[in-house]
């Protein structure tokens, strides 16, 4: 039944040409030259036949359609007149393609869609592929957009055309599989959210499954800039994510968020600005995040509370913290495992910290390249860590928050963590004297092997129901080119007048021992 | 551009625009009679959002109040939702020969084919009593064989029409509240996208409002005052209810006969927050519960870090500081207006201030310490 989008659309077209709005002289610019204000427009009054034989449902007074109907995309000139029986329950069923969008190639058939309702041609080349495809104009008026987003139905694409969009709500997609938002590339397309005034996301979607977003850019959301929330099969590709006010702090918290998802992919993004993370995936399972940029974020890239993820081949530069793999107490998803950090360039982060003091990752220095906090199996290998200047790679635990938690089943210590054949250079510095973690490093400059932070960390909080010894935790550690490997001993640290001078021990050797390599992350639909 | 609220373009930028309409062209839609039926719009059976309101046969405007058609049951809840101090008029139909089923201490699920409807407007003047409302939206829920459905329908100037939004608004106007200060939210018009972020749960529309607690209270109907789950029952749409006196009650969040500070603000953030911060609402992941039965004081927040609160943590480290308002996220996020701390996260644009210090009175009142952050 929502065939008949794409003639119904098409018909009201052609009211509106012949209707009292005689001015939309030319058809295929429906939208530049409809002047939305003087509205109403009437389908059905403006006659011809095809109307007068409307159904005798409750629904077959005359419609109204105002600015809402305004059309997204353009039409080509018609051809001929409204099918008859059209005007049906099937007008109701085609009613939220009318309410602003041209739907291009409806592909499914109904009885009521004769053969001349055929497929209108794609109006937009982003078009491709089977299924419906609703192109918007740069021009589309935001309700228009958001009854697109709101009204999609399976296998949809949703292709915008080049241009800037202004948005002063937030963009929520409603329940459909398989849908698509295409832009017509990173800094061409551009969806402006710096007036939005509700909600915490600029893009919503929730509970679907097989989503893409891909080629646009988001900006200036006041929250996330996308929030993907309970999504199965998710998809990120060259996606940009920028906030341009100078005021840091006031950017919105994540770039691109998913949250407890399944098969997540992200790839060829760049995410800039963000106040806590520039990708961030929590409380997922099955996360693939390859070949993107983050830079200029408190934390570039973020895995928290997720299962099997793959993050590899990423550029993470001049944030505050390159990759960050956490995990957090009190949530439904726990106990972070099975990930992967390799062949990526961490570099420069550092980023003075601007997240909100409160915000978990505003306890991190600036300066941080790597961290991992609280999880088990976790492989860090091949990457380039290079000029952190607090620390190149942390292995802490959830004691260095310094924040109370009740949660029973939660655990807080890193577990057999392998760390191996990462390039480290010139990292530590000058750890971040405005962070707790940076302080305490601070002070056993004068022992550190060439007086910088050393590169690769335990904090040397042990969970004391395992058997005490050198390495209770299995970290395992081979790093020829690290400046050091040590055990900073914050279990004995005096918080009141810490000094690592006095506690650090660096000393490979006690980790050194290998961990099975971990499987590379692989789901549905994954290409390699 | 800001104007009054009941001059004829009353309502700048957008809500002009989503609401225009010709009252001309549409005073067709006579208010619904008393043959129509709310069953004949057929979305239950999988059919799209009709396309004018009155098809539903729920309610008209008459002389700036919604009025319930003949189908219909108006009812009211004891802690409604804030949205920006609208006023708001519920009604309910349920198919002829259904009725839904009494539970305790859960929603009600209804029969396939049930409607309801939730108005919202606003009189120009709170202070003035039984002022005339400009009505702004209703919203339709419709339990389809598929689930529930749900959309807006912005009404007109001339408040004779409204027709379905799929993409919703936001609409920005002015009025004078109880204290006698302008106003000028920028109200929402949710889309029907929007919807989901209050009403699904995992990822399934449901009901938010009726439920024995949130009934159990007197509606003045035409035929006079009774209880709802009394009148309910005795009209046939509720099966197997006890007496009101056996049923649970929730607090009346600004009537302190109806319960202590304690009781009044879990009512509040039951009726104004748990639908997301549950164990399967929008706010799950953060582990945050904000049901008035919650017994564990860190799943409320007391003491209890934010997971993913960005710079609505707002320098403070926990959610709930015992005897200290001033260090609770939680209260600072209520009385936020800005989008990416705020709470609720949509749905408001105004401080509900009366709210929040109830709020704030309930934490000042609770005992014990969080420990240095
Ligand atoms: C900000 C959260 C929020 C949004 C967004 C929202 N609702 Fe609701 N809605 C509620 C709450 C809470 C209640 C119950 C309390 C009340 O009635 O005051 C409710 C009640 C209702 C009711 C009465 C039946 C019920 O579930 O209690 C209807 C009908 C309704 N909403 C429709 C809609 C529609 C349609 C949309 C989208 C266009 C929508 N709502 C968007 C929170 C929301
Ligand atoms: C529409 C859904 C929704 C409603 C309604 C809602 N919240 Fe939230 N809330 C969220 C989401 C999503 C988060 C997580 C992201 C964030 O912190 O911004 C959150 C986070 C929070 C947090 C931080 C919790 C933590 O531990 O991480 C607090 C405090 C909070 N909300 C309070 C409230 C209060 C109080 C209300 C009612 C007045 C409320 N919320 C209503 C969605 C909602």
């Amino acid at each position: 039944m929502r065939d008949s989008c794409a003639r119904l659309s098409y018909s009201l077209g052609r009211r509106l040409v012949n209707g009292p709005a005689g001015r939309l002289a030319r058809p295929d610019k429906l939208l530049a030259e409809l002047d939305l204000t003087t509205g109403p427009f009437e389908l059905g009054r403006a006659g011809g036949p095809p109307f007068a034989a409307a159904a005798p449902s409750p629904a077959a007074r005359p419609l109204v359609y105002t600015l809402e109907m305004a059309f997204i995309g353009s039409l080509p000139p018609l051809p001929g007149g409204m099918p008859p029986g059209a005007r049906t329950r099937r007008l109701a069923g085609g009613f939220a393609c009318l309410l602003g969008v041209v739907a291009t190639g409806c592909s499914s058939s109904s009885p009521s869609a004769p053969a001349t309702a055929s497929p209108i041609g794609s109006s937009s080349p982003l078009c491709k592929g089977a299924g419906r495809c609703v192109s918007i104009a740069a021009n589309a008026p935001e309700t228009a957009i958001a009854g697109a987003f709101a009204g999609v139905k399976d296998g949809d694409t949703l292709a915008f055309a080049p241009g800037t969009y202004e948005f002063d709500n937030q963009l929520a997609l409603g329940a459909a599989n398989g849908v698509t938002i295409l832009g017509a590339g990173q800094g061409k397309t551009i969806l402006d959210f710096h007036g939005q005034k509700q909600g915490d996301d600029a893009l919503y979607a929730q509970s679907v499954r097989d989503l893409t977003f891909q080629d646009f850019t988001v900006q200036d959301s006041p929250g996330n800039a996308s929030k993907a929330l309970g999504v199965t099969g998710l998809t990120f590709r060259s996606v940009e994510v920028k906030w341009t006010s100078k005021d840091s702090k006031s950017h919105g918290a994540y770039g691109l968020y998913p949250v407890q998802s399944e098969n997540v992919l992200i790839e060829q993004c760049a995410i800039s600005g963000a106040s806590d993370s520039g990708i961030y995936v929590g409380q997922s399972q099955q996360i693939v995040v390859r070949n993107n940029e983050a830079f200029a974020n408190v934390a570039g890239i973020e895995i928290e509370n997720s299962f099997f993820a793959d993050v590899y081949g990423n550029d993470s530069h001049d944030n505050t913290a390159g990759i960050l793999v956490f995990d957090l107490p009190g949530l439904t998803q726990e106990g972070g495992h099975d990930i992967r950090v390799h062949q990526n360039v961490i570099k420069s982060n550092d980023t003075e910290n601007f997240a909100a003091a409160g915000d978990i990752v505003s306890l991190v220095p600036g300066g941080t390249g790597f961290f991992v906090m609280a999880n088990h199996d976790v492989e860090v290998f091949d990457n380039m860590i290079i000029g952190n200047k607090d620390s190149g790679a942390g292995i802490i635990s959830y004691a260095l928050a310094q924040m109370a938690f009740t949660d029973a089943s939660y655990y807080e210590w890193p577990s057999k963590i392998y760390l191996h054949d990462n390039t480290f250079m010139t990292n530590g510095t000058m750890p971040d004297l405005a962070a707790d973690i940076g302080l305490v490093l601070a002070t056993g400059t004068s022992v550190y092997p060439g007086g910088n932070v050393p590169d690769v960390l335990w904090d040397g909080i042990a969970d004391p129901a395992l058997p005490a010894g050198p390495n209770p935790m299995q970290i395992c550690i081979h790093e020829p080119t690290a400046s050091g490997v040590c055990n900073m001993h914050f279990d004995q640290l005096d918080t009141n007048a810490p000094d690592e001078s006095k506690l650090v021990v660096c000393d490979p050797a006690p980790f050194d021992c290998t961990l099975p390599p971990l499987a590379p992350v692989t789901f549905p639909g994954l290409k390699p | 551009m800001r104007r009054s609220l009941f001059s004829r373009s009353s309502l700048g930028g957008m809500f002009a625009i989503a609401i225009a309409g010709s009252s001309a062209a549409c005073g067709s839609s006579t208010p619904a009679g008393p043959t129509c039926s709310p069953g004949a719009a057929g979305v239950d059976t999988g059919g799209d959002f009709a396309p004018s309101l009155d098809a539903y046969c729920m309610v008209h405007v008459a002389d700036g109040q919604v009025v319930p058609n003949a189908a219909a049951t108006p009812y009211d809840v004891n802690t409604p939702l804030f949205s920006d101090y609208a006023v708001k008029y519920r009604t309910v139909w349920l198919p002829p020969g259904t009725s839904v089923a009494y539970v305790a201490d859960d929603r009600f699920e209804f029969p396939v084919g049930t409607v309801i409807t939730k108005s919202f407007g606003f009189p120009a003047d709170l202070r003035v009593a039984n002022a005339p409302v400009r009505w702004l939206e209703t919203r339709v829920l419709i339990r389809s064989a598929a689930g529930w459905v749900g959309s807006s329908y912005p009404w007109d100037d001339a408040q004779k029409s409204a027709q379905p939004s799929a993409g919703g608004a936001i609409v920005t106007f002015s009025f004078i509240d109880a204290g006698g200060k302008t106003q000028t939210p920028n109200y929402l018009v949710p889309s029907q996208a929007q919807c989901r972020k209050c009403h699904a749960n995992d990822g399934a529309m449901i009901t938010l409002g009726p439920s024995a607690a949130q009934l159990n209270r007197d509606f003045a109907y035409a035929s006079g005052a009774e209880n709802q789950l009394a009148h309910w029952a005795r009209v046939g749409l509720l099966s197997g209810a006890p007496t009101p006196a056996a049923a649970p009650k929730l607090a009346v969040w600004d009537d302190p006969a109806t319960g202590d500070t304690t009781a009044r603000a879990r009512a509040y953030l039951q009726a104004n927050c748990k639908y997301c911060h549950n164990g399967n609402g929008e706010a799950r992941t953060t582990g945050l519960v904000l049901s008035n039965t919650e017994a564990d004081p860190y799943t409320l927040g007391v003491c209890k870090p934010p997971v993913a609160a960005g710079k609505a943590a707002a320098n403070e480290h926990y959610d709930i500081v015992p005897g200290q308002p001033g260090q609770s996220i939680l209260l600072y996020r209520m009385q936020s207006t800005a989008p990416s701390i705020m709470m609720p996260e949509l749905g408001r644009s105004l401080e509900h201030a009366e709210a929040a210090q109830l709020v704030s009175d309930w934490i000042a009142g609770l005992s014990g310490t969080c420990g240095a952050p």
